[in-house]
This record gives structure tokens, C-alpha cells and sequence, in this order.
């Protein structure tokens, strides 16, 4: 059953992305189908971003803007391949320490001057000094030890670790990339609205509180292989910013915006509009996920874990919870999560069971008590699941299938900061969390007892070390992905966590943006919702 | 008159200090640590440390009051952690746009409401009067925010008149504003019907009938402006009704007011900019209802100020 519902779910896919490419329309004359430079592509988005300066940033708003004024070394094709971009070639040493980049000698900042390998190495190493409390770039050179530039074009990266997830972080341009050191250090504060990059857009306009105005960079001359290789098509791109997501389904329906995420519940309403396409990708990481706090009773007993594993109706959950837009997940990462061992989704042997899972339970010294509630030595099983208000629903839907188990639970709703400070402070026994992340090194910071800053299950099991560092420095490809399987084994053999489900995204992109924008594997899967813009061009309204 | 605004601008003080410890009280209760907060989840405790000595939150309860205080009477409310920008300047630079609703809101208001109230009223017209007796019903129980989505959908996804995502245009500015007086117009269509059916009763128009003066001269002469004190009131009321209104509407339709600045600082946990946003709040609804209190002399000469 869940076979076929994957199946039928990338036959869907597969579907959408053949409709993703132009499809001749009848009533247009045919000189439709040749890109033709200008247009305004309008973008909603319902957050504005904090600032632009890329190594200061930490939200996906200001990712989104940064990534089309910068770029960084490599990027992804639409295949989901590492290809070269700011970086002609690189090499990695043998013990993977060291990694040089040559860079492409054609790249020029919007404003003419050239790209050096000194403004990475400078704009990396501002990101890697803890001064700087860099959010996002921080983190993705957390392993790089030093950035140095060889000569103008070679920057060589030294690392603490071989680092194997390194290859995605460089092909974030919205977190790292290069900026001029003279124009940052000018004015520190004033570059994070008027920021300058190597992309493909320059800012023109930024008004706060209502748009971000971009505009196409005639200095961007060059693109990656898999493009026509050149400037943009699209003039200008104006991303609004409108907070209320009522006012975005109707600014689509209107024809107002042209490029929008929006919820499960619309996507008929949009589609049928008959101006949309309305793309779909499951999102990457582990969210939403249950964090047992394996330190303290009674989620240190493997036993119970198990049970609290088998005793979710994951089916019945995504239909409630989620109005049906989820695929279950079994393991502690999603298929469209890079790196995953996507085979091991539905292969690690927790289907719900809620016979085995009361068997488990007795195993573990729990007999039914009063109205059916568990007790172990005359106390009866009583816990208070944390959440955030996002995951209210989800969280009540589990308070119910766990009364079935005979475990009675109070819901127990907090802010999103104060969840993080709990959980990072131990003391919770049982809660509702959920993690976005493009790759897998998202276990690292989940389940290695030294290195974790998300390790809210408390694990100290050095095997769990063991194999976590396995992924992290293991750089043949193949030795990796078996490393990933026996991650991903182990973590749910201890039942460590209760995955739950994966979230299927959405994104209406009107019929005026002509030319293959979407891609399954890349476009969502970051959780970032960035379209292939480089082939696109716009018919006019 | 003069002494009176000089001392009712007196009288302005205490309240403005009440606002103060009121809104420094509250935030002191809040959970969390603005330092934490300011820096995010991965900055080190150092650094966390050191942005609580340089913002003197390790400091007295009472210290921090006074410099706050102090701050706040040179015009400094802190600086927003969101956008790194003074507060205070943030601020100033949204309020026109705010200031544009809710003026354009309030004239809808004022002239829509009491239109309506006299005219239900003196046309003696039981229908007309019941009709506008059900639509100030609808304007009152119909929350904005409803109100707001309802009618995009209608004027500007339907029938496609205005743009349904906002702009700075004069058009663009017509839909909310006719949203937000709903409310405060339906409130005062019927404080305007209460009050004139009050002074039709009065002995003094009678006595003028009786004199034989005309229609519209009572009308215009005795009732109306023997009517407007209660209703100038409720408009001064309802300004407070406007801005909190600001705050829905702004975000509805993608305005970049003071409302709109509200509602992101909250969500992004901006203490300072909260603060001062409440700070500000308090000080415009004092002086709106400083201006009323002053026009009610020129409304009725017997009020007079000592």
C-alpha cells in the first residue's frame, strides 16, 4: 500500500514536471516559444528579510534574495548533480583535509570589479569567526579549519575533519559566497541593505516593509553548463512581502504573483485558476519527529521507545494533521534529503502495531492500571509532550493514538525559543520537534554526544559516534552511503526518535514564466523553494 | 485657554510615566533573555554575556528604569534587534503610511456615521432607520480582519478593481480604508441617532418650533450642535479602535505601516521595537484626545476652560 502510494506520488511528479516544460499553447503565435529578455517576475513571500549581508544572514527570506545576488563555487544541475559554477575545477587531498578551488577568471561583481580568490577566502573566514556569530554560513564551515587564497584564482580550504557534506554548502550562494572586503568593511552595517555579489541580480530597490526590487546584472556574463550561459532573461524580479497568507492566495488568484508557496488545502483552488502550476516535492529533513529524552525514564528503556515507535497510525496522522499532504517517514531523514538511503523509508520495521507495542510496553514492567493507563510500580504512565504552537495538531492527534497505548498525555504548547532553550536543556521527557535541512549531516548535529547542537534525545553512545563521524569523513561515495545505511540502522534499531512523516511542499508558478524553472530533486528539497530561473524567461501579462 | 492646554500638557506627564513603567513592568515578566534573543541560537555564552553588559541588563532593576527613562525623553527607544535600526526612526518612517489609513479611515468614518445617524433620524423613515439600524449592526459585529478578506475577494479577485496585494497608490489606499472606518462608522452612526433623538426632546427645540423657527434652522442650529459633544467624544475614541484596526489591516493588505512593523516585531520577538511601538501608541492617542477635549469649547461656548 505505501509502495503504491510513493509510486503513485512519483508518477504524480513525474507528471507535473513534464508539464513543467513549455508546452506549445494554440492561441499564442509561435514566436512564444523563443526566450525573449524582460518582464516582471513578482514573488510573495511572507517574511522580509532580516538583512542581506550573506555571512550575517540566518533566514530563508534573506536566502532566497542573497542566492540570486550571489553566487558561490559550485551548484546543483536539475539532476541533482554537483557541477562546477564560481569554481572551474577543484580537487580534494587524499585524506580529504584540503580542498582547492580554481576559480573561473570571467566573474565580476555587479559593479565591474573582478572576483578574487582573496574576497573568499576573506568573506569565509569572517563567517567562520565566532565574533561574527554567523547563523548559517557559520555553520557550514564549522569543519573548515582555514580559507587562504593560493593567488587570485585558487582559494584552498582547510579542514579540521574531512568533511564529506561539504560539497552542498558550497553550493549555497545564499549564505556563502563571495563579497568585495572593501565594500563591507567600508560601512559593515549599510551592506546588508545595499549588499554587492557576483549573481545573476543586482538590488535595485529595496522599500522596507513592502518589496525588494531586483534587477538583471548586465556584468553576468557566464553560467553553468546545463544553461544558455549568460545573463537572465527576466529584467526585473520583485519579491513582496505580504504577511498574510490569506492575501497571497488571493494576490494569485488576482494575477498579481506570479511565484508563491502556498498550503495543501489551495492547491486545487490555484490550479484551478487554469494560470498555474502548481509544483510539489517532499521536504527535506525530519520534521515532524518525536525527541525522547533518552536520559531520563522511561525513554531510557529501549523497550519503550519501541513501543512508542509502533504505536503510531502514521496513515491516519498525515490524513488528519496534515489534510493528506505528507508521505510517511521512517527513518531520521527524508528521500529528497541528500545523502539519505531513501530504500530504508519503510524498511525499518515499525509499522503500526498497537498489539506489538502494548507487548513492549509489558515487557518493559507496565501493566494496565485504573481507566486503562500504564503504571510501573503503582505509578501510572503520565507525560507532558512539548510542541510548538505550529505542530498543535499533529501533537493532538498523538495524544489520542497514545491513549490507545495506555499512556495518557498532556499537550503542553510553548514558543517556538523557549521550545529550543527546553529541549536543549534537558529537561522534557517527550516532545513534538522538526528539523529542515538539504543534506544529512543534519545527523550530526542531532545524535553525536559532543557535537550535536540539536542532540535533544541526550544520546552517549559511542557506537552512535562512531557512525555519525562515518558519514562526516568518509569521502569515497560509496563507502559513504554505506555508512549512511548503517547510521540510519542503528539510530532506528535504539529507536532513538519517532519519525512521523515528510511534508510535501507546494509552489504556484504562473504560466507566464516560460521554460523549464522546476526541478523534483533540487528545486524544494532545501526546503528553500528555488526554481531554475537561469532558462526562464517571461510572456507578457 | 491657554493656561488650560498648558496644563492639561502637564497632565500629559504622569500618564506618559504610567506608560512607561507599565510597558517596562510587562517586559521585565516576559520569559527569555533579549541578549539570546538578539544574537540567535548559535552565538556562545560570552558573547551572550557581553551583549548583556553592553545593553546593562545585568544591571538594578531601578538602574535600568532611569537610563530607559532618560533614553526615552531624548527621543531614544532603543535599538531594534531585527533591524538594527533606532527604534524610534523606524517608526517615523512607517507612521505616514499608517497615518494616511487611519486619516482616510476616520474621514470615511466621520462623514459616512454621522451622515448616516442624521439622516436615519430626521428622515423619520421607519425603514430607512431600521436598514441603518442592521447595517451599523453588521459594521459592529463583523471583525476587520473578515471584513478585510472578504472584500478582496470580492473587489479585487472578483470584480478586479483594486489590487489585492497592496501598493502605495491613492487607489490602492481606497479598499482599507473604507475596511477600517466600518467599525468606527457604525459606532458613530449610532451614537449620532442616540444623541440627536435626545435633543429633539430637549425643551429648547421645542421653544424654537414654538417660535416658529424653520426646520433647518433647528436642525442645523439647535439640535445638531447641541448633538455633537458626545459625538466628537466617540471619534476620539475610536481613534484608538483606528490604530489597533492599523494593525490587521496593514498585514491583510500588505501595507508597510506601523500596524504591519507591530506585527513582524512581535512574531520576531523585537522587544525594543515592541516597546516603542506601544510607547508611541500611548503618545498619539494622548494628543488626539488633548484635540478633542480643546474642540469641545469651540463646540459649545459654554465650556469653558479655567
Amino acid at each position: 500500500m505505501k509502495r503504491l502510494k510513493i509510486f503513485m506520488l512519483v508518477l504524480i511528479l513525474a507528471m507535473l514536471s513534464a508539464c513543467a516544460s513549455p508546452a506549445p499553447v494554440e492561441t499564442e503565435a509561435p514566436a512564444s516559444n523563443t526566450p525573449q529578455v524582460g518582464g516582471t517576475l513578482v514573488v510573495a513571500w511572507p517574511q522580509e528579510p532580516r538583512t542581506l549581508d550573506p555571512a550575517l544572514n540566518g533566514d530563508n527570506a534573506g536566502e532566497f534574495v542573497s542566492n540570486l545576488i550571489g553566487a558561490n563555487l559550485a551548484t546543483y544541475d536539475p539532476e541533482g548533480n554537483l557541477v562546477p559554477y564560481l569554481a572551474e575545477s577543484w580537487t580534494i587531498s587524499e585524506d580529504g583535509m584540503v580542498w582547492e578551488f580554481k576559480l573561473r577568471k570571467d566573474i565580476k561583481y555587479s559593479d565591474g570589479t573582478p572576483v578574487t580568490a582573496h574576497d573568499f577566502a576573506w568573506e569565509y573566514k569572517r563567517a567562520m569567526n565566532p565574533e561574527t556569530a554567523s547563523p548559517a554560513a557559520g555553520t557550514m564551515l564549522a569543519f573548515t579549519a582555514d580559507a587562504e587564497a593560493v593567488d587570485d584564482n585558487t582559494l584552498k580550504l582547510t579542514f579540521a575533519v574531512p568533511f564529506y557534506g561539504f560539497g552542498t554548502a558550497i553550493t549555497n550562494g545564499g549564505y556563502l559566497q563571495p563579497v568585495p572586503q572593501a565594500a563591507v568593511e567600508a560601512n559593515p552595517e549599510a551592506f546588508g541593505k545595499s549588499p554587492i555579489g557576483a549573481g545573476p541580480y543586482v538590488l535595485k530597490e529595496w522599500v522596507t516593509g513592502e518589496k525588494i526590487v531586483l534587477e538583471r546584472n548586465p556584468n553576468f556574463t557566464w553560467d553553468a553548463a546545463f544553461t544558455h550561459g549568460g545573463p537572465y532573461y527576466i529584467q526585473n524580479i520583485e519579491v513582496r512581502y505580504i504577511p498574510e497568507y490569506t492575501t497571497i492566495v488571493a494576490g494569485l488568484e488576482a494575477g498579481e504573483i506570479d511565484y508563491a508557496v502556498i498550503q495543501a488545502k489551495d492547491v486545487q483552488r490555484i490550479k484551478d485558476t487554469g494560470k498555474f502550476q502548481v509544483y510539489e516535492s517532499i521536504q527535506a529533513g525530519v520534521s515532524p519527529y518525536i525527541s525522547l529524552n533518552t536520559s531520563v525514564a522511561p525513554f531510557d528503556d529501549l523497550k519503550v521507545r519501541q513501543a512508542f515507535n509502533h504505536a503510531v497510525d502514521k496513515e491516519t496522522l498525515i490524513k488528519v494533521a496534515a489534510l493528506g499532504a505528507g508521505v510517511i517517514q521512517d527513518g531520521p531523514c527524508s528521500s529528497t534529503q541528500f545523502g539519505c538511503w531513501s530504500a530504508t523509508q519503510e524498511d525499518f520495521g515499525y509499522g503500526f502495531d498497537l498489539e506489538k507495542a502494548k507487548q513492549l510496553m509489558q515487557e518493559a514492567g507496565y501493566t494496565a492500571g485504573a481507566n486503562g493507563i500504564l503504571e510501573k510500580d503503582g505509578a501510572p504512565l503520565k507525560l507532558t509532550l512539548l510542541t510548538d504552537a505550529v505542530r498543535v495538531k499533529v501533537a493532538e492527534v498523538l495524544q489520542k493514538q497514545y491513549q490507545a497505548l495506555g499512556v495518557e498525555i498532556e499537550i503542553q504548547t510553548v514558543e517556538g525559543s523557549i521550545m529550543f532553550d527546553t529541549l536543549r536543556s534537558g529537561d522534557y521527557q517527550i516532545a513534538l520537534n522538526g528539523v529542515t535541512y538539504p543534506t544529512t549531516d543534519l545527523e550530526m548535529a542531532m545524535f553525536h554526544s559532543e557535537f550535536g547542537a540539536y542532540n535533544f534525545g541526550f544520546y552517549t553512545d559511542s557506537a552512535l559516534d562512531d557512525l555519525v563521524m562515518g558519514i562526516i569523513v568518509t569521502m569515497d561515495p560509496a563507502a559513504n552511503a554505506e555508512a549512511q545505511q548503517a547510521l540510519e540502522q542503528h539510530i532506528m534499531e535504539q529507536a532513538y526518535i519517532v519519525p512521523l512523516y515528510s511534508p510535501v511542499q507546494y509552489i504556484a508558478v504562473s504560466n507566464r514564466v516560460k521554460g523549464s524553472v522546476f526541478s523534483e530533486k533540487v528545486s524544494l528539497a532545501a526546503g528553500l523553494t528555488q526554481l531554475y530561473l537561469n532558462d526562464a524567461w517571461l510572456e507578457e501579462k | 485657554m491657554i493656561k488650560y492646554v498648558f496644563i492639561r500638557l502637564l497632565t500629559i506627564i504622569p500618564v506618559l510615566f504610567g506608560v512607561m513603567v507599565f510597558t517596562f513592568v510587562i517586559f521585565q515578566f516576559l520569559p527569555g533573555d533579549p541578549a539570546a534573543d538578539m544574537l540567535g541560537p548559535l552565538a556562545t555564552p560570552e558573547k551572550i554575556a557581553e551583549v548583556r553588559a553592553e545593553l546593562g541588563l545585568d544591571d538594578p532593576l531601578w538602574v535600568q528604569f532611569g537610563s530607559f527613562l532618560t533614553n526615552a525623553m531624548r527621543g531614544d527607544l532603543g535599538t531594534s534587534f531585527r533591524g538594527q535600526r533606532p527604534v524610534l526612526q523606524e517608526i517615523l518612517s512607517r507612521f505616514p503610511e499608517t497615518l494616511k489609513l487611519t486619516f482616510s479611515g476616520m474621514t470615511i468614518a466621520v462623514f459616512g456615521g454621522v451622515g448616516a445617524g442624521i439622516i436615519a433620524t430626521v428622515s423619520k423613515n421607519k425603514w430607512l432607520e431600521r436598514f441603518m439600524l442592521v447595517f451599523t449592526l453588521g459594521g459592529l459585529s463583523i471583525p476587520s480582519f473578515w471584513l478585510a478578506i472578504i472584500s478582496i475577494l470580492i473587489f479585487s479577485v472578483g470584480l478586479n478593481w483594486f489590487s489585492a496585494t497592496g501598493g502605495d497608490g491613492w487607489k490602492d489606499l481606497i479598499l482599507p480604508s473604507f475596511v477600517i472606518a466600518a467599525g468606527p462608522a457604525a459606532v458613530l452612526a449610532r451614537t449620532t441617532r442616540t444623541s440627536l433623538l435626545q435633543v429633539t426632546r430637549a425643551e429648547y427645540v421645542r421653544t424654537a418650533r414654538a417660535k416658529g423657527a424653520s426646520e433647518r434652522r433647528v436642525l442645523l442650529k439647535h439640535i445638531l450642535s447641541n448633538a455633537m459633544i458626545p459625538i466628537v467624544t466617540v471619534i476620539g475614541l475610536q481613534i484608538a479602535d483606528l490604530m489597533t484596526g492599523a494593525v490587521f489591516i496593514e498585514s491583510v493588505f500588505a501595507r508597510s505601516g506601523v500596524g504591519r512593523l507591530a506585527i513582524t516585531a512581535v512574531f520576531s520577538r523585537d522587544y525594543p521595537m515592541i516597546r516603542g511601538i506601544v510607547i508611541f501608541g500611548a503618545f498619539v492617542y494622548i494628543f488626539v484626545n488633548l484635540f478633542i477635549d480643546l474642540l469641545y469649547g469651540v463646540l459649545d461656548p459654554r465650556i469653558r476652560y479655567e
